[in-house]
């Protein structure tokens, strides 16, 4: 079972599970069977709100660190989601054709984007930097407090 | 952590769809949230709190909250009154429109003049009653900076733990059997409880437990004793508070 | 056959645009119908157990408008166990007409009022439908997209 620390602000929590590392853009990953895993943080879904299309490349797509890997679309934003490891995309998960809301409402478990395969090493300066759970937690809590505002009111 | 220093406030809107009065809170409240205060206001969306939204309903047991309703049925008054112990403030749009002398609002869908200015005397009571929950009511020149001064001091007298992260959120180190658990937020719900001047009971152990779970994840341990521990956590919270007041 | 009178309840959540549009859809959709036909009542007093509000829906046939996954409206009239005949989502009907893209809560833009409008239409014809088969209000739920 998945541990998690949570965060509180206003009356959104948002959850980091404690068993994956995170990039600064929010995409968690996991080293599974089939790869390694990669979905959406709980922020990053909360952020972008409910998601009406997950379009994510294909099976077999070549990708290097930074290269597009999904684009989502909510009523919000259209968000193109870069790759944060360089490989082959081993595994698409089936559920984002028909139900991609399952990206928000389970973003650790069923609700995953893609499996890599991670590729030959990677030239140094395409390495990303991955974040412990700690680490992304204190990012997050810095935007989402920048996020719901000071208190200037007019 | 909201409510932590510099707090905001909940507005319920009924959103009642029979009656124009119903379209005039969705739209008062929206105005106050979107231009008026909206740094100081959060919105709680009613068919979730009474779908269960149990952040909804933590944050208004947690923070001032105002209930916006359309009629005399006051049905996001008593929704807040039934899932999380009551509103700080309460308004009925027909009540304000009766006490301005305002002509009563038509139009559901949309609203026709007198319906507009209904919304706005309803959108300014409220900025004003966001501004007297923050305050306190009381005038200073620097406003809520002496309020959030002063929060902040009492809160790090008594809770000077601060969650392992490094984050600036309160905690509670508790043990429970042979477990070392950190809480989050427990600080200040006791400070909530204090202030509703809830004494020690087996009801209040049950509220607590349910309370600490909506914050943190919580292994499997013994509910009962959980509970024991949690009471006497907050017996020395209200101790440790006295004795700094 | 008697034709039940159809109860719309949107969930009118505030937090999103599509709680806006599946409050304007059932509005559109008793315009349509008119009175005799359908009405819009608000979901919270049937929640808390107003007893007039409830005894209204007993010989209705109930559609519930959710603006999200979520499904408030009839999650909660589930949970009170009034009988909700059909089930729309407001995110699905987005899904199926994806160039429109509602933006606005207090006010929808013209993206926004074209899917309530769609969806509108959508509703009715069920209501229609149901019209003309004669049916009664089944008592399990029937989930349209």
């Amino acid at each position: 079972m998945t541990d998690f620390v949570e965060l509180t602000v206003d009356k959104f929590t948002f959850r980091v599970a404690t068993d994956r590392n995170y990039d600064a853009q929010g995409l968690w990953v996991l080293q599974t069977s089939g790869g390694v895993r990669v979905g959406l943080s709980d922020y990053i879904q909360q952020r972008i709100g409910d998601i009406a299309f997950a379009e994510v490349s294909p099976e077999g797509t070549l990708v290097r660190v930074g290269d597009e890997l999904a684009t989502l679309e909510t009523i919000k934003v259209n968000l193109a989601v870069s790759s944060p490891l360089a490989g082959t995309v081993g595994a698409v998960n089936p559920l984002l054709d028909t139900e991609p809301e399952v990206l928000n409402a389970d973003p650790y478990g069923d609700g995953w984007l893609a499996d890599l395969i991670p590729g030959p090493e990677s030239p140094a300066e395409e390495e990303n930097v991955m974040l412990t759970p700690v680490e992304y937690l204190a990012l997050i809590e810095v935007e989402a407090r920048a996020e719901v505002g000071s208190t200037d009111d007019p | 952590m909201g409510g932590f220093g510099k707090t905001k406030v909940g507005l319920v809107a009924c959103s009642g769809e029979e009656l124009p009065e119903g379209t005039v809170t969705r739209q008062a409240t929206l105005k106050v949230l979107e231009e008026l205060r909206p740094h100081r206001t959060v919105t709680i969306c009613l068919p979730l709190f009474l779908a269960g939204g149990e952040a909804d309903r933590a944050f208004a047991r947690l923070h001032p909250t105002i209930t916006v309703d359309g009629c005399e049925r006051r049905c996001a008054e008593r929704a807040v009154a039934r899932f999380s112990g009551g509103a700080s403030a309460a308004v009925v749009v027909s009540e304000v429109a009766k006490e301005l002398g305002l002509p009563a609002p038509s139009g559901l869908r949309s609203l026709d003049d007198a319906g507009e200015r209904v919304a706005e005397a309803v959108a300014q009571r409220l900025a004003d009653m966001v501004d007297g929950l923050i305050t306190g009511g009381e005038e200073s020149e620097t406003g809520l900076d002496d309020a959030d001064a002063e929060a902040e001091e009492a809160q790090a007298a008594v809770s000077p733990n601060l969650c392992s992260c490094g984050s600036s959120v309160p905690v509670l180190n508790i043990q429970v059997g042979d477990r070392a658990l950190e809480l989050v937020a427990l600080p200040m719900i006791f400070d909530r409880y204090l202030e509703g001047d809830m004494r020690p009971s087996e009801e209040l152990g049950t509220m607590l437990v349910r309370e600490a779970r909506i914050y943190s994840t919580i292994p499997d341990v013994d509910e009962a004793e959980l509970a024991r521990v949690l009471l006497e956590a907050y017996e020395e919270h209200a101790r440790l508070k006295e004795a700094v007041e | 056959m008697t034709r039940k009178k159809v109860a719309l309840i949107p969930c009118s959540g505030i937090g999103k645009s599509l709680g806006t549009v599946g409050r304007e859809a059932a509005y559109l959709v008793g315009e349509r119908l008119g009175p005799e036909r359908a009405f819009v009542p608000a979901l919270a007093p049937l929640v808390l157990g107003d007893p007039e509000s409830l005894e209204e829906l007993e010989e209705a046939f109930v559609i519930t408008v959710d603006g999200c996954r979520l499904a408030c409206a009839t999650k909660t009239l589930e949970e009170c166990r009034v009988p909700v005949a059909r089930s729309f989502s407001v995110m699905e009907a987005h899904r199926r007409h994806r160039k429109l893209k509602p933006q606005g809560i207090a006010e929808l833009n013209s993206d926004g009022r074209q899917l309530a409008d769609t969806l509108a239409e959508e509703i009715a014809e069920q209501v229609r439908e149901q019209g003309r088969e004669g049916h009664h209000a089944d008592r399990s739920v029937k989930r349209e997209g």
